[in-house]
């Protein structure tokens, strides 16, 4: 009996004639040319968007020419651009292509020079070395112990919306609950103290910031690491129920980790938890308030939000540099040859909107039964480790915004929308509601 | 009929098979996912086709029997309280 992977069913894109191909400049030597001619080559990032919610159309305007284009980066450097979510999945899964940022050809998106890998920053390592940290952290956010700490994500987000109502129409979504409520959540995780949280906020903004520059990265890094070094030396002598109190006692004061390593896993998690999470509650809301026919059927029919939340996800993929990798052999990937050391580019926001998966895919549809195929979290080993905990948090944010401020609206529906339009993490940086 | 196989080595403990067909997909202490049976129920057959296609690492193998039982809606499950 044949084992079927309906995935493997959806043909293999073809790739058209164009009479304008958007530019075919002087090809790397070992290009290989398509069936009909030249590949085409791209700048990356770009971030010029037609619609602030779709994907800069350059990019979604390759995936069904050539979803295994060139970007040119700000690095001087070109890399594989990939598009469709075929093979976006095979570069972010097949063991071939590699996270391990010092290896050659590895794409840097910024002109500014790349940090040396940081032992202990398991998101940049491949193989058995990535599961040996990822295997440390992952049943704390498992299925189970995330639905645990849903009485206190329920209670984070009741104290935000009061705190929202409080400030009374014209209030800024995105200061009293998009930012707020990953970050309290995180917090609790972790065991740090959201009262401190005007001290590390800033060390946060520095390293998500596409225009921090290499200094002021390392200085943000060695805040944290020297915030977060405190609170690891607290719990090397009390016993504390949170996750750098486990990470301690079962990994510190074992020997499997040294220190500096706890203290990285401690930052990378702190970080992780805030930006992404915050920024899909803001645009999010934008994209509902925008989209007033969907916000009718979720507030008809509340039990909607689950679905709703992964279209949101699957239609805004906010994560908009894409995720990057380095081919280590040659590798086919959606039917291009990709050889060995070429960097990629996979866009996961431009494959979220793949025709060959998503039927009317530029259409934001809450009712949509497949969603969940969407790539926002990434694919393969390095898939987000807090993918379940950031579902919650978006499922109970936008149930209780939409049950306790039901004619929620843009306080100015004239006033176009603050986009961080350059920003690592795309969204809005602010958002006054009206209810 | 339709039975399934999880390769344990490619695991990464994601759980997105335990959200969308949590009583086919269990998860360890250590988040790495584990079988609760080899031949699921019918009624959770699309669910568990689902599980194996968004599986990030396809660690999950279904292997189809002679008759394919109609598609149903898919619905979105919250895992159990346990």
């Amino acid at each position: 009996m044949q084992s079927v992977n309906p995935y493997e069913v959806v043909p293999v894109s073809t790739h058209k004639t164009t009479a304008n191909p958007i530019e075919a400049t002087d090809l790397p030597s070992r290009a290989e040319p398509d069936s009909a001619g030249a590949v085409p080559a791209v700048e990356f990032p770009r971030f010029d968007r037609d619609n602030p919610l779709d994907p800069p159309s350059v990019y979604t305007e390759l995936r069904g020419r050539c979803p295994v284009a060139y970007a040119d980066l700000p690095s001087g450097q070109r890399s594989r651009l990939v598009t469709s979510h075929k093979g976006v999945r095979t570069a972010l899964n097949d063991p071939r292509f590699s996270s391990d940022m010092s290896r050659p050809g590895f794409p840097n998106l910024y002109a500014k020079p790349v940090d040396p890998v940081l032992k202990g920053t398991f998101i940049r390592m491949d193989g058995e070395d990535h599961m040996f940290y990822r295997r440390m952290l992952v049943g704390e956010f498992s299925v189970k112990r995330v639905e645990a700490m849903r009485p206190f994500v329920t209670a984070t987000v009741e104290a935000a919306l009061d705190r929202l109502a409080a400030e009374g129409p014209g209030a800024d979504l995105v200061e009293h609950v998009a930012i707020i409520v990953p970050s309290q959540v995180i917090c609790h995780v972790l065991g740090v103290p959201h009262g401190d949280h005007a001290r590390f906020a800033r060390w946060l903004q520095t390293l998500f910031d596409s225009t921090s520059d290499r200094d002021q990265i390392t200085a943000a890094k060695q805040g944290l690491v020297g915030y977060l070094d405190e609170l690891v030396t607290d719990r090397e002598h009390h016993e504390r129920d949170d996750l750098l109190g486990r990470l301690v006692r079962d990994h510190l004061l074992t020997g499997d980790l040294r220190r500096q390593e706890v203290l990285t896993v401690a930052w990378m998690l702190l970080a992780a938890g805030h930006e992404t999470t915050a920024h899909m509650i803001g645009l999010g809301t934008a994209a509902l308030l925008s989209h007033p026919n969907q916000l009718d059927l979720l507030r008809a029919d509340p039990d909607l939000v689950l679905g709703a939340v992964e279209e949101l996800l699957r239609y805004l993929t906010v994560m908009q540099l894409g995720m990057t990798r380095v081919a280590v052999e040659d590798v086919r990937v959606d039917g291009q040859l990709v050889r060995a050391g070429e960097g990629i580019v996979a866009l996961l926001n431009v494959a979220n909107r793949d025709p060959q998966v998503f039927d009317r895919p530029d259409e934001l549809d809450v009712r949509r039964v497949d969603a969940r195929r969407h790539l926002a979290f990434g694919y393969g080993p390095h898939q987000c480790l807090g993918h379940t905990l950031a579902r919650l948090e978006l499922e109970v944010v936008f149930r209780r915004l939409l049950e306790r401020f039901p004619r929620l609206r843009p306080a100015d529906p004239a006033c176009g929308l603050d986009l961080r339009r350059e920003a690592i993490v795309y969204g809005v940086s602010r958002l006054e509601v009206a209810w | 009929m339709v039975r399934i196989s999880l390769d344990e080595s490619l695991c990464c403990g994601a759980g997105q098979c335990v959200l969308i067909a949590p009583a086919v997909f269990d998860q360890r202490d250590d988040g790495i996912a584990v079988l609760l049976t080899e031949e699921p129920a019918v009624e959770t057959h699309d669910d568990v086709r689902e599980a194996a296609l968004i599986c990030p690492r396809q660690a999950i193998h279904v292997v189809e029997g002679e008759r394919r039982e109609q598609v149903r809606h898919l619905t979105h499950r919250r895992a159990p309280i346990t």
